[in-house]
């Protein structure tokens, strides 16, 4: 958070060292449409260039964050407020 | 004959699609399970960015990367990058005969020309398990591995420039190291997703690491 997209990058997480029952709401999508996605340990999510991307745990988690396109450098990203979010 | 190791699809949706998803569609387009199964290797493959993803996760039998049909290839790597990150216990990965031990939250990257790639665990009552990402590449960086402080020394790394342990490619260790890797500092209250801000990236091959 501060929530965001990038058109030129998709992006991959996995979440993993959940505790036993545990779980990760990922939240996906344009910031006007928002929808959750209830993740267990070590499952991955993919997030296309067009989606947000952010998530909150019932307990502590670890994720990797990897990223596949043609930007290195970060300045691609256009910020959505999270006041339009829902 | 040879048999190929499968790879199940995951189609590109467009925004409007995704806004016409039942839940259960939306779970099915983009989690990613199954990735984890004793004594296998298991990939997929996503269309966007052409990204495949998975999991590698060897017991007694050391486990070999080949490369699934749809990619057209002899081998894996064949135009591919990939990263591999190790959220189990100890193991090794050999690549092209060279072997690179990996500890839990220990990174290897495998550059683009790789023919053989081969997955192991130390022990088989703590197997190792291979987190596995791969994007097509263009250029051939070297195979090198991103350990790692301990998983005690996470929030720290961000302090940790210049100082970073590898293995392999001792001659070029210096112009190599990374200004900073990917493990963020985290405190109470502190967001752990990325935050928007510019960050410096560091590419590990071709791969971004933050």
């Amino acid at each position: 958070m501060p929530p965001h997209t990038h058109a030129c990058r998709s992006e991959v997480y996995l979440y993993f060292d959940l505790n036993k029952g545990g779980s990760v709401t990922h939240y996906m999508g344009p910031g006007e449409r928002v929808r959750k996605l209830k993740l267990a340990n070590q499952q991955a999510v993919l997030s296309p260039p067009w989606s947000i991307h952010c998530g909150s745990g019932s307990t502590h988690y670890t994720f990797i964050w990897g990223m596949g396109g043609e930007n290195q450098e970060f300045s691609d990203m256009d910020p959505v407020d999270p006041k339009v979010v829902r | 004959m040879i048999t190929r190791l499968p790879m199940e699809n995951f189609a590109a949706h467009d925004i409007r699609s995704y806004s016409k998803m039942s839940a259960r569609e939306l779970a099915r387009s983009y989690i990613v399970d199954g990735l984890f199964v004793p004594g296998r290797i298991e990939l997929r493959h996503w269309e966007t960015d052409r990204t495949v993803v998975g999991g590698a996760s060897p017991l007694g039998r050391a486990l070999v990367l080949e490369a699934p049909a749809r990619l057209k290839a002899d081998h894996f790597n064949d135009r591919r990058e990939l990263g591999v990150t190790n959220i189990g216990g100890p193991g090794a990965v050999t690549v092209d005969g060279r072997r690179f031990k990996l500890n839990k939250l220990d990174c290897l990257y495998v550059g683009r020309g790789a023919k053989k790639v081969v997955f192991s665990s130390i022990r088989k009552s703590t197997p190792a398990k291979y987190y596995l990402l791969s994007y097509p590449a263009h250029t051939r960086f070297p195979n090198r591995t991103l350990l790692a402080w301990g998983r005690d020394r996470i929030g720290c790394a961000r302090d940790r420039e210049s100082s970073f342990p590898q293995q392999g490619d001792s001659s070029r260790r210096d112009q190599e190291l990374p200004a900073r890797h990917g493990l963020h500092d985290y405190s109470p209250g502190k967001s752990v997703e990325h935050d928007a801000s510019p960050y410096p990236c560091v590419p590990i091959g071709g791969l971004p690491v933050l």
